[in-house]
């Protein structure tokens, strides 16, 4: 087993009085891909805002890279290395492109590592460079979603959260985006990833875990969960 | 009503308009801003622009300064004011509904114009330093007038480039495109809401300082300010920064060409007029979208 990069345990919270998670546990160790799938209303996405501190959860603690992080803000947590891409079109859509990549250094001091960081988003994805003085919003979902992950690359983050970052996106984009993430993981990058699209997920995923309502369902390695006939009836459609 | 329209008078207050437009553009761009960025209509922005008049006339009665060199320690001032304001009161109404944040700022504004009442009395003050007009063929340019428009001009187009080129800058308008992916970048929200309430103060009190020289200095001078800064930024879009530059020479050349038509108290009524119609036709402004 590899070294635990993340463990969230417990987790309970969701928003205000409305708890949506009941107890959610989900770990990822260094160099994995973890996918979290789950219908609506699992907490798939109220797990990950637990993480990065968006959400504070009523109990349960998150330790990242041997420290605590429970309910510590997002802007604080991207500087122990945690980054997170938010669902939806996360950019500056009024920014160019390459705008949007130096905010994502924002809490990078040195230009010589703000250049370096620029370099990898663009050799991981071509296109930002292409469209680098292009504004953000002018571009299609699946190149706003690049320049989101690009933007999460910029502070050299040991952990990448990534909030359903296919969904809404055109099939090819949705191709695209997976096999990115896992040239990111031979790129030596971790990612943990909350998916709508189970059968994908699962099929890059090193581990999986399964939510229901807010509790842990399943969990195991990607193809496991895949050939498991449970899981294929309850989140896979048949 | 007045039919007889000459080019002369025409060019007169195309000029008039253009020279009040830029200062309602940099009033405007401070409550473009905190609306941008916070999404909170500030009521007392006309008010804060009323203490930044009552700070240039105290260094210039009291202490004989410059009033054009008041302009500077009135914005500091109004800055530090502003990030107290926002310290104390203003960061609890952020997201809260939009009743919330009026209401304060409207509770804000009232106490700020009552203890300017308290303090300074209701007496008309005035700065008197510039009087006069350079006459340039057949246009009169008020004097105070020009220099404020020159001093409005340089100070909003400092404000641009700090928001276009610097860092911070930078993250207030991320803040104001997406305060979720300013946040994951690193940018601490509140602090950035902190500067920029203290930064449109600060533009209040620039206008302030400036039109001291212009008008009488009251109390109660703030608040048209208030309700002519929101409708430059209605026509302009609201949340759109440069949109602010146009409301403002736009409102300040209707307001101009409305008094050669109208009586004063008439051509006082076309600004809310024209707010009703925007409101109506095209609320996004006329620029429309978000341009930060």
């Amino acid at each position: 087993m590899s070294k635990q990069l993340l463990t969230a345990y417990e987790l309970v919270g969701g928003y205000g009085k409305i708890d949506i998670l009941h107890g959610v546990s989900l770990s990822v160790g260094v160099g994995e891909i973890v996918s979290v799938i789950g219908p609506n209303g699992a907490g798939k996405s109220t797990a990950f805002k637990t993480i990065v501190g968006f959400l504070r959860p009523r109990s349960g603690r998150v330790v990242f890279n041997g420290e605590e992080i429970t309910g510590i803000r997002p802007d604080v947590v991207i500087q122990r290395g945690l980054a997170y891409v938010p669902q939806g079109r996360p950019v500056f859509p009024q920014m160019t492109v390459l705008e949007n990549l130096e905010m994502g250094a924002y809490t990078v001091g040195e230009p010589a590592r703000v250049a370096k960081a620029l370099e990898r988003a663009y050799e991981l994805f071509p296109i930002l460079f292409e469209r680098r003085r292009q504004k953000a919003g002018t571009m299609s979902g699946g190149e706003q979603q690049m320049l989101a992950i690009g933007r999460a690359l910029m502070t050299a983050p040991r952990l990448i959260l990534l909030d359903e970052p296919s969904l809404g996106l055109a099939p090819k984009f949705v191709t695209l985006i997976f096999d990115k993430l896992m040239e990111m993981k031979r790129a030596g990058y971790t990612l943990m990833l909350v998916e709508q699209n189970a059968a994908r997920a699962l099929a890059i995923a090193d581990r999986a875990y399964a939510l229901e309502l807010g509790r842990n369902r399943f969990e195991g390695p990607g193809t496991a969960l895949l050939a498991d006939p449970e899981v294929k009836r309850l989140y896979l459609g048949g | 009503m007045n039919v007889f329209v000459t080019p002369a008078m025409l060019a007169q207050v195309v000029v008039s308009g253009i020279l009040s437009g830029a200062l309602y553009a940099m009033v405007a761009l401070g409550l473009a801003l905190i609306f941008g960025v916070m999404r909170i209509i500030n009521v007392a922005h006309g008010p804060l622009l009323m203490l930044g008049a009552y700070t240039t006339y105290f260094l210039y009665s009291a202490l004989g300064l410059n009033p054009y060199l008041t302009v500077p320690v009135s914005m500091l001032a109004l800055f530090a004011v502003g990030v107290l304001l926002e310290r104390t009161l203003v960061f609890r109404v952020v997201d809260a509904p939009e009743l919330s944040s009026l209401l304060l700022t409207f509770g804000i504004s009232i106490a700020l114009v009552n203890l300017a009442q308290l303090l300074f009395t209701s007496d008309l003050r005035s700065v008197e330093y510039l009087t006069g007009s350079w006459v340039v063929g057949p246009v009169a340019l008020s004097k105070p007038r020009l220099v404020a428009f020159v001093f409005a001009g340089a100070l909003t187009g400092l404000a641009f480039l700090f928001l276009r080129r610097t860092k911070l800058g930078k993250a207030i308008r991320a803040t104001s495109q997406s305060r979720e992916v300013a946040m994951v970048c690193g940018i601490d929200v509140q602090r950035i809401h902190l500067i920029t309430f203290g930064l449109a103060a600060a533009l209040a009190a620039a206008g302030g300082a400036l039109i001291a020289m212009i008008v009488a200095i009251q109390p109660e001078m703030g608040q048209t300010w208030t309700f002519k800064s929101f409708l430059v930024i209605v026509l302009g879009g609201a949340g759109n920064y440069p949109g602010a530059l146009l409301g403002g020479i736009l409102l300040g050349l209707i307001e101009q060409v409305a008094s050669l038509f109208l009586t004063t108290q008439l051509s006082e009524v076309v600004a809310y007029v024209l707010l009703v119609v925007v409101l109506l036709v095209r609320p996004t402004g006329l620029l429309g979208g978000r341009e930060t």
